[in-house]
């Protein structure tokens, strides 16, 4: 057995995950493009922290980095991510193999295209069990059983022997679930997991996440570009924009003194049920910056509300808010004098609600 | 996997990337222009040697006469003969040759001491010729039957898939061999005439409606329910003219790609039958009937005059086929031909 | 259940249309009867004996019975004897068949054993520079004509190294394997050389498209290995086209390996074709031709019940209606 996975190495009172100043890098025909650039973070066991971001701000490159999973070509990735004290970065693919299932593991987006179309249910849940745990035919049949039970499928024995594609997309993500938690990993990461699905149903999933997690003890990353998803279902939240990390917070502390403009119009964006109809929805104006060639100073600034010449000259660094699990990049920040007098500008110039 | 699989992704050998200087970029892969631009000049020196092929000294001799009419192709050197191509320094000098320079011609002589590469060259001229013509002809006829049944349907549609089935359910090999006998000699006794060339490309012509007929006719059932085309309609026009004026111009790059790569085959194919003795009779040669008439020299160890001519057809091959693979690459459409 | 029976009524149609012509393709022979007559006699002749052939195959009835008494003694299995060495016909046919089949399974062996792994590496290793040798190799594979292949192998094995004999006479594979091997070997490799590079091309790209798929990564994050990823995952679904295509193969390469076996001297169905058209037995001519029609077009219909039936997918959707 590889001397660098034997568990005497790990360190299981400290952190869970500990990601320090983490880059990946794609080299394309345009250039290298910086999908994640510096991120640093940590998570304790059982916790479960919400990255949040529009596309293109890196939080599935993060994600997929934090796992490993990235294409070997034209890749570049340095920085440190530690599970349990141990390195990962540097380990081989056969390794990382050894890890992925048993101890990470990884749900994603589109459940449909995510499970093998030709292949039975049962059969993709067990072969997990077969390959980490060893377990026979025969009982990798039964724990998958008891993991569809879990997951509150209806009918799960006959689940069991179908295809895909002979469930509905809310029973295919259960699906998922189960085959994510198989092994019992401590880390879960969830890449959009209810962006697929139908609205009644991402409560479902959310919830069961949840459970799975309490039940289990198992720390969860959940990757969303829906603050909505994250409110009710995170102890932390990690915002992300353009590749870098702009404000990380308990999730209260977030939604009540949020310090990032950009997180302020995330949340400004959410269309409420409240609202007349035909209301203008309140939509960041811009584009996503360009990760071959970012803008100078903080990346949010073309598209700021409050974007002072300082903000696009020098990048902000992260800097810790009143509360100490708080940490923001933003000169001005939300709740500052000159954010005050833009905003009142901006009610001086238009109709109806900022 | 949106954002990540933005690696550049090919899927021929040939497609020609995008150059790029600055660092951290993917690096350039020139292959594919190389091999494409090797196929133009291979293409173009053919064509131009088979023009001129009758005044094609490349090989010094004499002639009685005047040399402008003396062509190497028809009339051999008998002093010349089976001598290897003038580079193949390997070559065993002392198999049943006569006196005299044993190495000569590009391509080395024959058992007849007609010079090899002449007559490659000659051979060219028919070769395109008739599988030219019967891709242009095939291309026509095809093009015009898939446009039918794929924007007409109904009925027509049925009857013209099953003509297609049809020709497709007898082996296209022996369909071509039987149409060529079938068309060539009436009689058993058959006359000294020269073999007409029309049932060549007759059955050439035959043998590349049916999969032309089905690519056009997926293609065209493709655009028929584009917006533009239901647009026409509305406009009022009528069914002819949409199909020249709307559809047709949208599958002309298929068709092009298309074109090229059957053209490679009708040249293999047109060979196939040459090697069998059914194409145009000698003296004109063709590469098939060269490659032939080779093969029972190969066993003394004569090489060159079988695969000097198969060499030639190779190259020609292959240079079709790399253009209509670039052609394809370009339009970003990939029909499987065969 | 209707797939099956509009596949089968085309079958059908396709049947008749071929055995038709094949049946009554002599009356529209250029040169008329008269043609016809001084093949099958060879020379001149009286009358009567004009009368007599004509008579014999049927150019003086109608043309439906004609092929009614023609379609009678196909089924019936009376086929008849060779016009100028009277032989049974059938007899033929049987002989040559099975030489024919032996070559085309031997040849698709070769072609899959080698396609398949390389076709898996290649898309698994995109780009690099196995996949590159690979993919060209294969480009040029393609444009290389069985007769000049095979005189290359024959030079090359036969004449050069002598390992084995030139002609390939065949001999049963009771009597004495070995010598069956060998008569078949280069043949075989002749025709596996662009089947090979037509099946790897195709599965290559299947599988390239396979592997981008979500389901691949989602197995790869369960922590399956390479080896299982590859084969156990990614194949199955690329294999689609690859199937098709071969098992359509199966029925053209029956009768378009004719300059094969033209050329090694294999009594195998394309060349007992082609000599038979050279010289024009017409009669043997018809008889393989149809039955050569025949396994393609059967095969191609079993090809289609099979692959609606593979497909999962397709299988439960056609029982949902």
């Amino acid at each position: 057995m590889n001397p660098r996975l034997q568990t005497d190495t790990r360190q299981p009172g400290g952190p869970l995950l500990q990601v320090t100043d983490l880059h990946t890098a794609f080299r394309t025909e345009r250039g290298l493009v910086r999908s994640v650039d510096g991120v640093s973070f940590t998570l304790e066991r059982g916790r479960s922290l919400g990255i949040v971001g529009e596309s293109g701000s890196g939080k599935t490159v993060l994600s997929r980095s934090i796992m490993g999973l990235l294409p070997r070509r034209n890749t570049e990735r340095s920085g440190s991510v530690r599970f349990e004290g141990q390195e990962l970065v540097d380990l081989s693919l056969k390794e990382r193999r050894h890890i992925w299932g048993r101890e990470m593991a990884m749900i994603f987006q589109d459940p449909m295209t995510s499970l093998n179309p030709v292949m039975r249910v049962g059969k993709q849940i067990g072969e997990g069990l077969r390959l980490h745990l060893g377990l026979t035919r025969s009982a990798a049949r039964a724990t998958a059983l008891s993991l569809l039970h879990d997951v509150r499928i209806p009918e799960p024995e006959k689940r069991l022997d179908q295809y895909a594609f002979e469930l509905s997309g809310g029973m295919r993500q259960r699906v998922m679930i189960a085959l994510a938690m198989s092994c019992g990993p401590t880390l879960l990461l969830a890449d959009e997991p209810t962006t697929a699905l139908d609205v009644t149903v991402q409560a479902q999933i959310l919830e069961l996440i949840g459970v799975q997690r309490r039940e289990r003890n198992m720390a969860v990353i959940l990757v969303t570009h829906d603050l909505g998803v994250v409110a009710g279902h995170t102890d932390d939240i990690a915002v992300m924009y353009g590749g870098k990390l702009v404000e990380k917070a308990p999730t209260r502390t977030l939604f009540a003194a949020m310090k990032m403009p950009y997180t302020a119009a995330l949340l400004q964006s959410i269309p409420r049920l409240e609202d007349p109809s035909h209301q203008r929805l309140n939509v960041i104006a811009g584009r996503p910056p360009d990760l071959v060639n970012p803008p100078r100073g903080c990346r949010f600034a073309p598209r700021c509300i409050i974007a002072q010449p300082r903000c696009h000259e020098e990048e902000p660094p992260l800097v810790t808010a009143e509360h100490p699990d708080h940490q923001y990049a933003c000169w001005f920040s939300v709740g500052s004098a000159v954010y005050r007098e833009r905003v009142d500008e901006l009610a001086d110039l238009t109709v109806g609600s900022l | 996997m949106s954002n990540i699989e933005i690696i550049t992704d090919e899927e021929s050998s040939f497609v020609p990337v995008a150059e790029s200087k600055a660092q951290g970029r993917v690096k350039v892969r020139r292959r594919g222009r190389v091999a494409m631009w090797l196929a133009i000049v291979w293409l173009v020196f053919l064509t131009i040697s088979a023009i001129g092929a009758n005044s094609l000294p490349y090989v010094p001799h004499e002639c009685e006469g005047s040399t402008s009419k003396c062509s190497t192709a028809i009339y051999g050197d008998i002093n010349r003969i089976e001598r290897a191509p003038v580079w193949a320094w390997f070559a065993d000098p002392g198999k049943d040759i006569g006196t005299g320079a044993d190495h000569t011609g590009l391509m080395g002589t024959d058992t007849n001491g007609r010079d090899i590469f002449a007559r490659a060259m000659l051979g060219a001229r028919s070769t395109l010729v008739i599988a030219g013509l019967a891709i242009t002809l095939g291309l026509a006829i095809g093009t015009l039957l898939g446009m039918v049944a794929g924007y007409f349907r109904g009925w027509i549609d049925v009857f013209i898939d099953f003509l297609t089935t049809v020709m497709l359910s007898f082996p296209a090999l022996l369909l071509a061999i039987f149409l060529v006998t079938f068309f060539n000699d009436p009689d058993s006794t058959g006359g000294a005439k020269t073999r007409p060339i029309w049932p060549i490309i007759v059955a050439l012509v035959i043998l590349s409606i049916p999969p032309l007929t089905r690519l056009v006719r997926a293609n065209t059932i493709a655009y028929a329910q584009r917006d533009f085309v239901v647009a026409a309609r509305s406009l009022g026009a009528r069914g002819s003219r949409i199909l020249f004026r709307e559809i047709l111009p949208n599958i002309v790059p298929t068709l092009l790609s298309f074109a090229l790569t059957g053209m490679a085959l009708l040249i293999v194919a047109e060979g196939a039958l040459a090697f069998l003795g059914l194409s145009v009779e000698s003296p004109t040669p063709t590469w098939g009937a060269m490659i032939s008439s080779g093969t029972e020299r190969l066993r003394n160890g004569v090489w060159w005059v079988s695969l000097m001519p198969a060499l030639v057809m190779f190259l020609t091959v292959l240079s079709v086929n790399i253009l209509g693979d670039v052609l394809a690459q370009r339009f970003n459409t990939r029909e499987a031909i065969a | 259940m209707r797939y099956v029976l509009r596949r089968f009524a085309q079958l059908v149609l396709v049947v008749v249309v071929v055995t038709f012509l094949a049946a009554v393709a002599l009356r529209f022979l250029p040169g008329g009867n008269d043609v016809i007559v001084a093949i099958r006699s060879g020379g001149g002749v009286t009358p009567e004996q004009y009368q007599a052939v004509v008579e014999e195959l049927g150019l003086d009835k109608p043309i439906l019975s004609q092929y009614f008494s023609w379609m009678g003694d196909f089924l019936s299995g009376d086929w008849g004897t060779t016009w100028t060495t009277n032989q049974s016909i059938s007899t033929e046919v049987k002989r040559a068949l099975p030489i024919s089949t032996y070559l085309m399974v031997y040849g698709q062996f070769v072609a899959l054993a080698f396609a398949v792994p390389v076709a898996v590496w290649s898309a698994y290793r995109q780009n690099s520079r196995f996949d590159r040798v690979a993919t060209t190799s294969a480009f040029g594979m393609l444009s290389l004509p069985n007769y000049i292949v095979a005189p290359v192998l024959m030079a090359l094995f036969s004449v050069q190294r002598k390992w084995v004999p030139f002609p390939s006479t065949y001999h049963s594979l009771w009597d004495d394997p070995v010598a069956h091997f060998k008569a078949f070997v280069l043949p075989a490799a002749t025709i596996a050389i662009p089947l090979y590079a037509g099946y790897m091309r195709l599965l290559r790209a299947d599988m390239i498209g396979t592997l981008q798929s979500d389901f691949i990564t989602t197995a790869r994050a369960k922590g399956v290995g390479t080896r299982r990823l590859l084969f156990g995952h990614a194949l199955r679904p690329s294999l689609f086209s690859l199937v098709t295509s071969a098992a359509v193969n199966i029925g053209s390469l029956m009768g378009g390996v004719v300059i094969v076996e033209a050329f090694f001297l294999l009594n195998g169905m394309g060349r007992l074709t082609v000599e038979s058209i050279f010289r024009h037995e017409y009669p043997t001519v018809q008889y393989s031709v149809v039955i050569l029609a025949l396994i393609y077009v059967g095969i191609n219909f079993v090809v289609d019940l099979a692959y609606a039936w593979i497909d999962p997918r397709v299988r439960a959707g056609r029982a949902l209606g």
